[in-house]
């Protein structure tokens, strides 16, 4: 039998102790003897939120497809786990094999959203390892982070060895090689340290170092020697077919958050959201063949034993091959008495067909990302979603026995004034209204039920807000106590349900998503007063986190209220995702002036990331992607002269106000 | 066709819940390409039952389930890709057909018995304790529920209580642990845990109630006139 880290009596006595014992189905065993490199893999929050994640799925299958490394996992232990090992003084171990974390090679931690800092902090310092980078010695593990918070990895840069930033499947194997063979010669950290800067994709951050102006801004970043790369470009994955994708899922005992085999179609998405980080640090779209992916579901199936298959991307609507798919699935699944789930669909007759097959149409709803309540707004955040659309789709929907309907708004967008507030509101009115107007009474099965809710909106790096400047709380909650009023002031109010997100936890994420080094002292005293879990409302405690602001001197609001000039030096620069800042400002300016942009396939508006040579974008030569990239008709014209980008010609778009 | 599956529960495991077991199975069922008969409804799912939960914390090599199935697979051949199917601490022993008329293993629950391993000083009084206990003819004790606290002879609910001291050791002395065996009333007329008797036992002892048991094992559940349940036939 394999041991166990906690005795029993520990795990009598704590929650879910299934969290921490491992042993799931299709977990990989070594011998930890005969690998020469173990790779401790954390996901930062608890078990079952973690469980779930796609990306430690595909690295952990990746890495464990070699047989000199040995990759296992690690989630948060909860309070109450860790209250108990620091009072026995119990390090923090992986899952597989049980053994301490600091007896690894690695720790891999992937960073998915800003509030898991704080149990970044707890991971390192329950497994015995320095917090900071600085003071580590050849007796601890090179911490390395990834994900989608290293796109501006600043914040908490100062804790980490290495920060890859890319697509895990490029640099891994270089990075492990090199790692192997420097370990083998006897070489010391921070000459492994210095070489792996050479890898594409990694950043050292100990071998940069920043310089401010007097007023706080950033004046340069330069790596500290020449030999160091003075840009990181971020690593992607050319073909999709190309990298081998996770066909035995662990299938965990605990009930996960996503307790299904997850399908990933594609990477990217050709909509050019104005707000959304994803959509540009992704770029270009590239998509997996419908072969590989028929192949990939049965596979997976079979070896899991899941009741339930879900398609994974940015915008599923917009895969090439959506309707060969979710045939193909709907056929194999009917079989096997396994269910399709399928997030981020456009409404429209295709998918309110495929909906009504595989849902219960009584207890599902329909769901649309409006982001904005006017139409101007939408045009300024580039949301391709217009009112027809969304009175068409509802309409066809109310027809096919659908009576839930569920939006999904932001507040605070730049530019956005009362009137796209209240557009919220009389927005979901008109959608009550148009049921009433199509389902006469006797066909009505049901009231129609609206549910809205609408976050705060957190400008990101690498995208066309990267400059815009955030509220105060209490200037975010007026404006949704003012929704809120006015949705109590419609006709239909009762048929209407409203709730929208913490202030408080926005404000921090501000912070945190465009910060810099000097915020890393910040992160850690919150966490010496006690944050954690910060991502759960009934744990985040703002007052600890003010209280850490103010003890190191601080400013948050130098983060959130400012509106950065054009020309301002951001700290993220020093990364290179393909898409150009020019572009950026492009888009910034082409928002202010509420017009919108083309997604890729209608016209390509030259965001930089055809320097890939990869997935849909003019700049591919492979023949086969070409002919992908056809489909539906769309138009495909080639990117601007790239010498002429002054000269380029405003692409045809709605202008505000239309 | 319906069979029973006799299983046991290892290290790991121990600690997973009842239910999640139970949607192991329908996966482990699933992954074994073993084509199981669903109930109706717009969201169908496999009709399958357990005997009777097991507690947290306990191993066991006495769990049942069953499981309706289609027909053209053998009982063997369940068992063949049951076998491959599941992990190493979740081990399938057996696999037999039900007959038509025979109860579910639910239903059929009477008796579960249960070794606990205890430290070799307490083994003597212990076995004491046991012997003192059996001779009585009723031992009311208190019993707490969720809401009120009621009382409850226990007497009754106790088939078998003896300590071996060479169970696990092979006849070792001095530091090794000695065994316990029990065998109780269990399933929806009457269920005791384990760890309740033992309370008894170590108060009937005069021991410290702090002494706990190194480990619970469940070893079969059996019918109410004792039979084992995975005698189907």
């Amino acid at each position: 039998m394999r041991k166990l880290a906690l005795t029993e009596e520990i795990l009598n006595k704590i929650e879910k102790p299934a969290r921490y014992v491992g042993g799931e189905l299709n977990t990989v065993m070594k011998d930890a003897g005969s690998v020469d490199l173990r790779f401790a893999f954390c996901f930062p929050d608890v078990y079952e939120i973690g469980m779930g994640n796609l990306g430690v799925a595909i690295l952990y299958d990746q890495f464990n497809r070699r047989p000199d490394v040995w990759c296992e996992r690690l989630y948060s232990p909860w309070p109450d786990l860790d209250r108990i090992m620091r009072e026995e003084k119990i390090p923090l171990f992986a899952l597989e094999s049980q053994d301490p974390v600091k007896d690894f090679d690695f720790l891999g931690i992937t960073l998915q959203y800003e509030m898991c800092y704080s149990n970044v902090l707890q991971v390192l310092d329950l497994s015995g390892i320095p917090i900071w980078a600085k003071d580590r010695t050849a007796a601890d593990p090179i911490v390395i982070g990834g994900g989608p918070c290293t796109y501006n990895p600043e914040p908490i840069a100062p804790f980490f060895d290495l920060i890859y930033i890319g697509e895990g499947e490029v640099s891994y194997d270089e990075l492990f090689d090199l790692y192997i063979r420097m370990k083998k010669e006897g070489a010391s950290r921070e000459a492994f340290l210095r070489a792996a800067a050479g890898v594409e994709g990694i950043y050292v951050p100990s071998l940069y170092e920043p310089i401010y102006h007097p007023d706080g801004t950033l004046a340069d970043f330069q790596p500290v020697a020449d030999d160091i790369p003075k840009k990181v470009k971020r690593v992607i994955v050319n073909a999709m077919d190309e990298v081998p994708y996770p066909v035995r899922p662990i299938v965990p005992y605990l009930r996960p958050f996503q307790d299904r085999v997850t399908l990933e179609i594609m990477r990217g998405c050709i909509r050019g959201c104005r707000f959304c980080q994803a959509g540009m640090v992704y770029r270009p779209v590239r998509e997996r063949s419908l072969e590989e992916l028929k192949q990939i579901a049965l596979k997976a199936l079979a070896a899991s034993g899941y009741d339930e298959i879900s398609l994974s991307s940015l915008s599923s609507s917009d895969y090439s091959h959506l309707e060969g798919l979710v045939t193909y699935l709907m056929d194999e699944c009917a079989a096997r008495h396994v269910n399709i789930s399928l997030p981020s669909l456009r409404i429209d007759n295709f998918s309110l067909d495929v909906m009504s097959k595989v849902q219960d149409i009584k207890k599902s709803s329909l769901t649309f990302a409006a982001e904005a309540g006017t139409q101007r707004l939408r045009d300024v955040i580039n949301k391709g979603l217009t009112e027809e659309d969304i009175m068409r789709g509802s309409k066809e929907a109310f027809h096919g026995g659908w009576t839930k309907v569920k939006f999904y708004f932001m507040l605070g967008l730049p530019t956005e004034t009362e009137e796209d507030e209240r557009g919220i509101p009389e927005l979901c009115e008109r959608v009550s209204e148009l049921f009433y107007e199509e389902i006469p009474k006797e066909e009505r099965r049901g009231k129609i039920q609206i549910t809205a809710s609408s976050s705060f909106f957190v400008p990101k790096p690498f995208t066309p807000f990267e400059w815009a400047k955030m509220e105060t709380k209490e200037e975010y909650l007026r404006r949704a106590y003012f929704v809120k009023d006015t949705f109590r002031a419609q006709k239909n109010n009762r048929a209407m349900h409203y709730e929208y997100h913490d202030a408080d936890v926005t404000v921090l994420e501000g912070v945190f998503a465009r910060g810099d080094r000097r915020v890393a002292p910040v992160i850690r005293r919150a966490y010496e007063l006690g944050c954690l879990f910060d991502a759960w409302s009934e744990q985040f405690d703002d007052a600890k986190w003010q209280q850490a602001f103010a003890d190191c001197g601080v400013d948050p609001d130098f983060y959130t209220l400012r509106e950065r000039p054009g020309d301002e030096l951001f700290p993220w620069d020093f990364i290179d995702i393909g898409v150009t800042k020019q572009f950026l400002r492009r888009e910034w300016d082409r928002a202010m002036k509420g017009v919108v942009t083309p997604n890729c396939l209608e016209q390509c508006s030259g965001c930089g990331a055809g320097s890939y040579g990869c997935g849909l974008c003019p700049t591919n030569k492979n023949p086969q992607e070409q002919a992908a990239r056809g489909f539906r008709g769309a138009a495909f014209k080639p990117l601007p002269d790239p010498s002429a980008d002054g000269a380029e010609k405003e692409p045809k778009g709605r202008e505000a106000g239309a | 066709m319906i069979i029973r599956v006799r299983f046991g529960k290892e290290g790991a495991l121990r600690f997973i819940g009842h239910l999640d077991v139970l949607r192991t199975f329908q996966k482990i069922f699933r992954r074994a390409g073993i084509p199981m008969a669903y109930s109706q409804g717009f969201s169908p799912h496999p009709i399958m039952s357990f005997a009777l939960p097991l507690g947290l914390g306990l191993s066991s090599e006495g769990e049942y389930l069953d499981a309706e199935i289609g027909d053209g697979m053998g009982t063997e051949e369940v068992f063949t890709r049951l076998q491959a199917a599941t992990s190493p601490e979740l081990p399938v022993y057996a696999v037999r057909e039900l007959p038509e008329k025979s109860g579910n293993a639910m239903a059929s629950v009477g008796r579960a018995s249960y070794r606990l391993t205890i430290p070799w000083e307490s083994a003597d009084a212990i076995d004491a304790a046991c012997v003192k206990l059996l001779a009585e003819t009723s031992h009311v004790i208190e019993k707490k529920t969720k809401t009120q606290t009621v009382s409850f002879d226990l007497r009754p609910c106790l088939y078998e209580l003896r300590v071996e001291k060479d169970a696990l050791t092979g006849g070792a002395q001095g530091e090794n642990p000695a065994c316990l065996l029990m065998t109780l009333s269990a399933g929806s007329k009457a269920n005791v845990k384990p760890e309740a008797v033992w309370k008894e036992l170590l108060k009937t002892a005069g021991l410290p109630e702090t002494i706990i048991p190194m480990a619970v094992r469940r070893l079969d559940l059996l019918t109410e006139d004792g039979t084992p349940l995975g005698c189907v036939l």
